[in-house]
């Protein structure tokens, strides 16, 4: 028997439903499965806490049946959960409903998609950000046309759920009570990976369209263009935040714009 | 030995401790005093946000060891490029005194299992491993330290001794050996093995590095197995073996070897204080 076979034959007993009869091989059995739990617990902490361990554990392993890791770091392999939590949506449901938990009015999924961004706003690649100083270069008849460049994981999030309020509840909560949310209806954030770590910030959807405009090279005055409720958006205050969090590396002004 | 002078490429003759991202924050605060630090290596892949910084600070003070836990070196699947590059950027940002992997494998057909899995020691692995060891340290331009595995199973496959097998890849490889006292101590709870007379026929000067960890027994089936569980104290049987290894060896970087269930960092860095003194006794 060659090594791949011999490796092969192995692997198949990790694979299988059924526990080993070998006892030694029963530990390797469990320790796929627990590693693999746990890296996806530790993405996702608040979709752990909304669901409770149980109910957690036996989606975290029917994922990994269906999106087994691909790498030798586990840390990529949550990328398709908040996918899978989308469709497995009526099994969570009807799960939920045998525990004492509620959904709280949030879409899990969406929950799992913002708690993935944050994930990978935390290692992303960043740029130096630059201070707000650096409008002033420029003559205020010239900033409709300016461009921004943003950080390389600079992400416009748009949800039909109340998942940020909910997250920033488990966050900044001070007991070990479940985190609540009183607001309903969507939300919109920006997120992007700094220098001094990641940050997410709320915006109304007005501002969220122009953000994202922005993000795609448009100058401040066309995507403002692309909003339809432009009457919506503080621009001073949007752009305060945008370089006082460290979100924005340069600023341009190019030909074509200045024409 | 300084710091310093295992920088310089000397023998470091300290213990040291794994940096855990729990324990971040006090290691800024409170900087322990230790010899070195450890850091897994796929947990600080980061390219960018605040743990290149942490690394950055902690570096400046301190020798660093970097240890793989997810390269598959005796896996048949083909070498994760992807992931070698990812070392080799780790490796040339923070300048480690050692690079280490497992002696293991943990893929197969390109579904990674990310656990630490043994397999049977024959001239056909010995062949392959070594193949793969040479490549690794092709592309990282050094030597690597191997780390022997604590295991559940043994196959009727091998025809070589562990050590055998140990001694013919460093001879093959120029590699290390990274020697988990408390790997060897599960393996005798499991196997039946002889740790000291592991320890005493491995080629002293190829050992870079010494792991003491805590391990815990569990019932599988009809079996009480040794588990290795970093989730405790060194206990005695360990520091007796260390001391045993030392008389054999000569002073060796240690490391003292904590990821679940962690305790304060104040807890570590005396853990590797008690090691600094059973190195101390030997010289």
């Amino acid at each position: 028997m060659t090594l791949q076979s011999w490796q092969r034959r192995f692997a198949a007993q990790l694979d299988a439903a059924e526990t080993p009869a070998n006892p030694g091989m029963q530990v390797y059995h469990h320790n796929v499965r627990a590693q693999f739990r746990k890296a996806l617990a530790m993405s996702f902490p608040v979709v752990v806490e909304l669901l409770g361990a149980a109910v957690f554990n036996v989606l975290a392993e029917r994922f990994r049946q269906r999106n087994p890791s691909r790498s030798g770091d586990l840390h990529p392999s949550g990328a398709n959960f908040p996918a899978f939590l989308a469709s497995e949506a009526d099994t969570l449901v009807a799960a939920i409903k045998k525990t004492d938990r509620s959904l709280v009015g949030i879409d899990l999924a969406e929950l799992a998609s913002l708690e993935w961004h944050w994930q990978c706003a935390l290692i992303a690649a960043d740029l130096v950000a630059i201070d707000v100083a650096a409008l002033s270069s420029y003559r205020s008849e010239q900033w409709p046309s300016l461009r921004l460049q943003l950080q390389p994981s600079f992400s416009v999030l748009r949800w039909h759920t109340p998942v940020v309020s909910y997250w920033q509840s488990h966050r900044e909560r001070t007991t070990s009570a479940m985190a609540t949310t009183t607001t309903s209806g969507p939300e919109q954030a920006w997120i992007a990976g700094t220098p001094r770590g990641p940050i997410l910030k709320t915006c109304n959807a007005a501002t969220a369209e122009w953000l994202l405009a922005l993000a795609a090279g448009a100058n401040l005055a066309i995507a403002l263009e692309a909003v339809e409720r432009a009457a919506d958006i503080d621009i001073t205050m949007t752009l305060q935040s945008l370089f006082r969090h460290g979100a924005v590396v340069s600023v341009d002004l190019r030909a074509d714009d200045h024409a | 030995m300084s710091p310093k002078a295992w920088l310089a490429g000397s023998a470091p003759r300290r213990a040291g401790i794994g940096l855990r991202a729990a324990h971040h924050g006090d290691w800024i605060a409170q900087r322990p005093d230790v010899g070195w630090f450890e850091i897994h290596a796929e947990n600080y892949f980061a390219e960018g946000g605040l743990l290149p910084d942490i690394l950055d600070t902690l570096r400046r003070d301190l020798p660093l060891s970097i240890h793989g836990v997810g390269l598959g070196l005796a896996s048949t699947d083909p070498l994760d490029d992807s992931h070698l590059r990812q070392l080799a950027r780790l490796q040339d940002r923070y300048q480690p005194a050692v690079v280490s992997e497992h002696l293991c494998w943990g893929a197969a057909d390109g579904i990674h299992y990310n656990d630490l899995l043994p397999f049977p020691f024959t001239e056909t692995t010995l062949t392959h491993v070594a193949a793969r060891v040479q490549c690794i340290q092709e592309q990282l331009r050094r030597p690597i330290l191997l780390e022997n595995l604590s295991s559940y199973v043994t196959f009727e496959e091998s025809s070589l001794g562990e050590t055998e097998f140990l001694t013919e890849l460093i001879g093959r490889t120029d590699c290390g050996l990274l020697l988990d006292l408390n790997n060897l101590v599960v393996n005798a709870a499991n196997h039946g093995i002889d740790p000291e007379r592991y320890v005493a026929s491995l080629p002293a000067d190829a050992i870079g590095e010494i792991h003491l960890a805590g391990h815990a027994y569990d019932r599988y089936g009809d079996r009480t197995l040794c588990l290795d569980t970093h989730d405790r104290l060194v206990p005695d049987r360990v520091w007796d073996l260390y001391r045993f290894t030392l008389r054999q060896l000569g002073a060796k970087p240690t490391l003292i070897e904590w990821d679940a269930k962690l305790p304060t960092l104040p807890t570590l860095a005396a853990e590797a204080h008690k090691a600094d003194v059973c190195i101390a006794e030997i010289l």
